[in-house]
């Protein structure tokens, strides 16, 4: 009788795998996403790394005997109206819409996460005002909202960014407040409560940290919708101002020369193509990968 | 030549780097009519084999055994049309939950009629009559208006027997009933079981009762199996495993039947180290009338009283729904109380606000049922166990974490636990945790929610032992909400049971059992499984209404108070007071 009631000291068990553990296998069963993961990574490098893999700067014009030309082994996307080496300046361009992208996120994240945790915790009408604000930004179109707040404040890269965050911050409150919503009633955080800590300490140290995989799905799926943003009002020349390379720009004036000079569309424009799909199968692969409950598809 | 023959089987299931062994090596046979329990802990391998019998076993299984044969046919290889006839008119399976095992969508008619038509031609109309006649055979008594029902308007109890009506549709040869009464109330599982029991002779099936409770396996069965992870430890008849068991596993199961421990000590102090005065709960159900809402007030807990004396273990019982829960939560303030007064230790705190509150948190905590959500995944044990005393500012980090490792020791695991997350835990080792997280800050008071339904008996035998312990050493008085009595009989210095949101009877432990005066506490009793296959009995049941009309009746002259209409609680004998009619 009494060994089965004071067993001794129980050792701990060997490791086992952590669930980031079978997320990450999850991950990398998920071919789409890996390889997006991997054409990312290259692209972060390359805008990182631009100045050592490129032969001249991106402003210099110093090819204006040779402006439009095709591809060829010395200026491998060919040269613009202007002189300038045309793969320099798709590479530079990579920087400004990365930056875009990953600055405008992370803001986004910084509004959300407050904005969905408050939105969650509290329901009632914290939840109802945080709520009808949310649905005030899904109601207006965000390129027809932009456009007006792009030509109000006279665009460049600060305005961009913040008007990306302006509309990327609904997704990310949504995932974190649904997320909060279903970690709220669990016993580990009415034990909190029990002890007496306060709402705030409940949020940061427990309900935040839970949202993890939310937080950063929310953080990867609105990169993209940054970057089309950002290149959507630089095609329409509300957005970064020239002589700064970024592809909607590039797009704009390709699009001049498109029946007779080609690359001066297509290479932007596949650029830009290459990096939105190469996120959103990241973000995707990731969501897929974090949420267990999406295992069977 | 036996009904089911399993000779050798093996199950282990793929995993990302490696294979899990479910089952190695398991054998039995069952005969026709026979009934035979599988027992053993969770992750023992049990309900596996069953699957495997049926090939219900996900793709990610791979099976292997010498033989495998249900009625006369090899299972492995069986064909599809082969597998029909298998499931369903072979065998058919009773499940741990029937909420899950209806669709929500459909009637409970039409999904057994849709069974019945399955496995038969017949019209829809005859399927319809026969499910009817299947109700009325599993005891639903106004079986015509079920059949239109939808699962979510039946009680757990009345859709476990829509489920045994179900699987009685295609008169199968065995019956499999996994774990069928761990889901419901001590009186329901009752019920079912006797159900059960009443079906398999009147359909003269073979049985195969898989269940971790030795007291259902004693209510239900002649051949026993005792299973230890994933391997048979020793079959017999139930009769014998019961008397003369062989293995040490199995004497283990049997000697958690009988845990005793020694009643707490007590106090000398008078005032109650927690006391519920006139506490009750209230909820507003917004119903609609016409154009218009109407106001209904549900009362989840009429006015209780109830005191928690110094060092001692009060239990409340009570089935599901009867408002034990809302009680505990209300005296630790995590759920709001409609009215009424919580006094700790003499002091009100029922009006206090979060921050006046604070310093009162320190003395009384709590332990929840579900240790799966009750740590944070997050957090590691060390973190976990320290959270209490970072809340409150008690000692430097180093010291929180010092105090957090030497309660990991306290609770019986190793140091080397400090590290490790949650999901790397048993349930019983998770519960350890939330034990050692609910006591670091030397509470005097301890609310514990069923804090060993979820676990199994050895598991639990050793937690019970545990908080038995601390109790003890610290001096804690500790309110032990639960609805098993055999636990309860065990532990606890006296009983309140609660019905519908009253308090119906309050006694020492001792008495209550001994002298039921309420015909719900007997009810309770009655229902409790016998501890010994030799002492099982047939049992009639009361309907909620019958338990109403039982009420005692007791004069003035004996009770002392003014005659009323309503029932209330009496006291009959010191410390022993009963919900009853007082008449002049």
């Amino acid at each position: 009788m009494t060994d089965i009631l004071t067993p001794p000291a129980l050792k701990a068990p060997a490791r086992q795998r952590s669930p980031l553990w079978f997320a990450w296998q999850r991950f990398l069963s998920n071919k789409a996403a890996l390889g997006g993961g991997i054409v990312l990574a290259i692209l972060i490098l390359m805008a990182l790394l631009a100045p050592l893999i490129t032969p001249v700067p991106p402003e210099a014009q110093l090819f204006l005997t040779q402006s439009l030309a095709f591809p060829s082994a010395e200026h491998w996307f060919g040269v613009d109206n202007l002189g300038r080496d045309f793969y320099t300046r798709i590479v530079y361009g990579a920087r400004i819409s990365l930056s875009i992208g990953f600055i405008a996120a992370g803001f986004s994240v910084l509004i959300g996460i407050p904005l969905g945790a408050l939105a969650g915790y509290f329901g009632g009408r914290t939840d109802w005002i945080i709520m009808r604000i949310i649905e005030l930004f899904s109601v207006v179109p965000p390129l027809l909202a932009a456009m007006l707040l792009g030509t109000l404040i006279r665009g460049g890269y600060p305005s961009i960014v913040a008007i990306a965050a302006l509309f990327g911050w609904v997704q990310v409150c949504l995932l974190v407040r649904a997320q909060v919503k279903a970690f709220r009633d669990k016993e580990f955080v009415r034990a909190a409560q029990a002890l007496g800590a306060s709402p705030w300490y409940i949020i940061r140290r427990h309900l935040i940290p839970n949202s993890i995989s939310p937080i950063i799905v929310g953080f990867v799926l609105a990169i993209p919708m940054a970057m089309m943003l950002e290149a959507s009002l630089s095609f329409l020349g509300i957005g970064v101002p020239p002589p700064t390379p970024t592809w909607g720009q590039m797009i704009n004036e390709g699009i001049n020369f498109m029946f007779y000079y080609w690359h001066l569309a297509v290479f932007p424009t596949a650029a830009l193509a290459i990096t939105v799909l190469a996120t959103s199968l990241f973000g995707d692969g990731l969501r897929d990968a974090l949420d267990p409950t999406l295992k069977g598809r | 030549m036996s009904l089911v023959e399993i000779e050798d089987l093996r199950v282990s299931f793929r995993q990302y780097g490696g294979a899990v062994d479910a089952v190695r090596g398991v054998s039995f046979t069952v005969n026709e009519g026979e009934s035979l329990g599988i027992v053993g802990e969770s992750g023992s391998g049990k309900s596996v084999s069953c699957a495997a019998l049926l090939r219900l076993l996900p793709p990610t299984a791979e099976v292997s055994a010498t033989t495998l044969r249900l009625d006369g046919i090899d299972v492995a290889k069986a064909g599809k049309d082969d597998l029909v006839r298998l499931r369903g008119r072979a065998a058919a399976m009773i499940f741990q939950d029937p909420m899950t095992a209806f669709d929500p969508v459909f009637t409970i008619g039409h999904q057994i009629a849709e069974t019945i038509q399955a496995h038969r031609n017949s019209s829809a109309r005859d399927a319809r009559k026969e499910a009817e006649d299947l109700l009325q055979r599993v005891e639903i008594k106004n079986a015509s208006d079920v059949l239109d029902y939808y699962p979510h308007q039946l009680s757990g109890g009345m859709l476990q027997r829509a489920m045994i009506a179900m699987a009685l549709s295609c008169r199968p040869k065995v019956l499999i009933a996994d774990e069928p009464t761990t889901a419901l109330d001590v009186t329901i599982q009752a019920q079912i079981l006797q159900l059960i029991k009443k079906v398999q002779a009147e359909f003269g099936m073979a049985l195969i009762m898989i269940t971790h409770d030795l007291g259902v396996i004693a209510e239900t069965v002649d051949r026993v199996l005792v299973m230890y992870r994933g391997e048979v430890m020793e079959q017999g008849p139930v009769q014998q495993i019961f008397d003369t068991p062989q293995h040490d596993y199995t004497k283990q199961l049997l000697a958690s039947l009988h845990a005793r421990f020694e009643p707490s000590r007590g106090s000398d102090s008078d005032t109650p180290a927690l006391e519920l005065k006139g506490l009750a709960k209230a909820y507003r159900i917004r119903r609609r009338r016409g154009l218009f809402n109407e106001y209904v007030d549900f009362h989840a807990v009429q006015e209780i009283n109830l005191a928690l004396p110094k060092n001692r273990i009060v239990a409340i019982v009570g089935e599901s729904g009867s408002g034990k829960t809302t009680t505990g939560m209300m005296a630790m303030r995590l759920t709001d109380a409609s009215s009424g007064q919580i006094l700790v230790d003499g002091h009100d705190i029922s009006n206090l606000s979060p921050e006046a509150l604070k310093p009162w948190r320190r003395r009384m905590q709590v332990v929840f049922q579900d240790s799966y959500s009750a740590l944070d995944p997050m957090m590691t044990l060390a973190q976990i166990i320290a959270e209490p005393l970072h809340i409150h500012g008690v000692g430097s980090p180093r010291e929180q974490t010092e105090t957090a490792l030497s309660w990991l020791d306290r609770v019986g695991l190793d140091r080397s636990f400090a590290n490790r997350y949650p999901h790397e835990l048993s349930g019983g080792q998770r519960q350890r945790v939330a034990i050692a997280r609910a006591l670091v800050l030397e509470p005097t008071v301890l609310v514990a929610d069923e804090p060993t339904s979820a676990l199994d008996v050895t598991v639990k035998a050793q937690i019970i032992g545990l908080l038995k312990k601390l109790q003890a050493e610290m001096g804690l008085s500790m309110l032990f909400i639960s609805h098993d009595l055999s636990t309860v009989k065990s532990l606890t210095d006296s009983v309140v049971v609660m019905y519908r949101g009253r308090v119906v009877e309050e006694a020492p432990t001792e008495r209550i059992f001994s002298d039921p005066q309420h015909p719900y506490t007997r009810a309770l009793l009655e229902a409790v499984p016998v501890t010994n296959p030799r002492d099982k009995r047939s049992r009639n049941f009361l309907s909620a209404e019958e338990i109403e009309a039982r009420t005692p009746r007791l004069t003035v002259l004996q009770t002392g108070v003014a005659p009323h209409s309503k029932p209330q609680l009496v006291a009959i004998a010191p410390g022993h007071r009963v919900e009853a009619y007082v008449t002049n």
